[in-house]
């Protein structure tokens, strides 16, 4: 399976040191709790230390590391197995709170972490696409989501009034 | 609703179901096979050249 070696390469990665951890978000981070669908990249939120007297922190040494072991990089992704894959540092307190969170897994053996579900549903609603607003009523579809868990989670980070709109939106006429 | 459209929305969210119970790994497999097979419809079908060229023998 070619998923299994881009996390197979990503926790090589991180025994390395250059992560300090890491989860899968986007759509394949819904697909741990929603039916498969097809997407065309990877995302993985990357947490990491920031080079020495800076704040900043870059992606930088990812892409020198994974293209040093053959990796292509090809824009904003690196394709790793076939896959291109965007690493991603979290940009705020909410995608920082869900990296710190994140789910413990595995696939086949191999180990690896996934964002909440209700966190995914949280990011989705502040990036705010259509396809998020899509991925948001999947969730609510397949009943997965802990409500209170998504309450608090959108009332701490500000997105409560954005979820009532959604609501009002796309939630109206369910019975 | 008719009765077999309500039928076909039935079995839709069976499937739909079904999948979602799936182990993480067996949907990782699939995502990988949807991946390769959006692949090869873009290199089969949106990117082929809409004339013959290359395809044919030249005379000179």
């Amino acid at each position: 399976m070619q998923v299994k070696k881009v996390l197979a390469e990503i926790n090589q990665m991180q025994r390395d040191g250059v992560i300090t951890g890491y989860a899968i978000g986007g759509a394949v981070g819904a697909t741990f709790y929603l039916e498969p669908s097809a997407t065309l990249d990877i995302d993985i939120f990357v947490g990491f230390e920031a080079g020495p007297g800076s704040r900043l922190i870059s992606p930088q040494p990812i892409y020198d590391y994974l293209t040093g072991r053959g990796h292509t990089a090809r824009g904003e992704h690196i394709e790793i197995a076939g896959w291109p894959v965007q690493f991603l540092p979290p940009t705020g307190p909410l995608a920082e709170e869900a990296l710190a969170e994140a789910c413990a897994t595995d696939v086949d053996g191999e180990p690896t972490r996934v964002f909440l579900a209700e966190h995914l549903v949280a990011i989705a609603l502040e990036t705010g696409r259509t396809k998020d607003m899509a991925r948001i009523l999947q969730f609510v579809d397949a009943g997965v989501l802990d409500a209170d868990k998504l309450e608090d989670i959108l009332a701490r980070h500000g997105l409560a009034s954005r979820w009532t709109s959604f609501e009002q939106r796309f939630l109206g006429d369910l019975p | 609703m008719n009765e077999q459209l309500r039928r076909i929305l039935i079995a839709k969210r069976t499937e739909r179901a079904r999948l979602t119970a799936l182990p993480f790994a067996r949907k990782l497999e699939i995502l990988d096979q949807l991946r390769a097979r959006s692949l090869e419809l873009s290199r089969t079908t949106l990117r082929r050249p809409a004339s013959h060229r290359g395809g044919g023998t030249k005379s000179a």
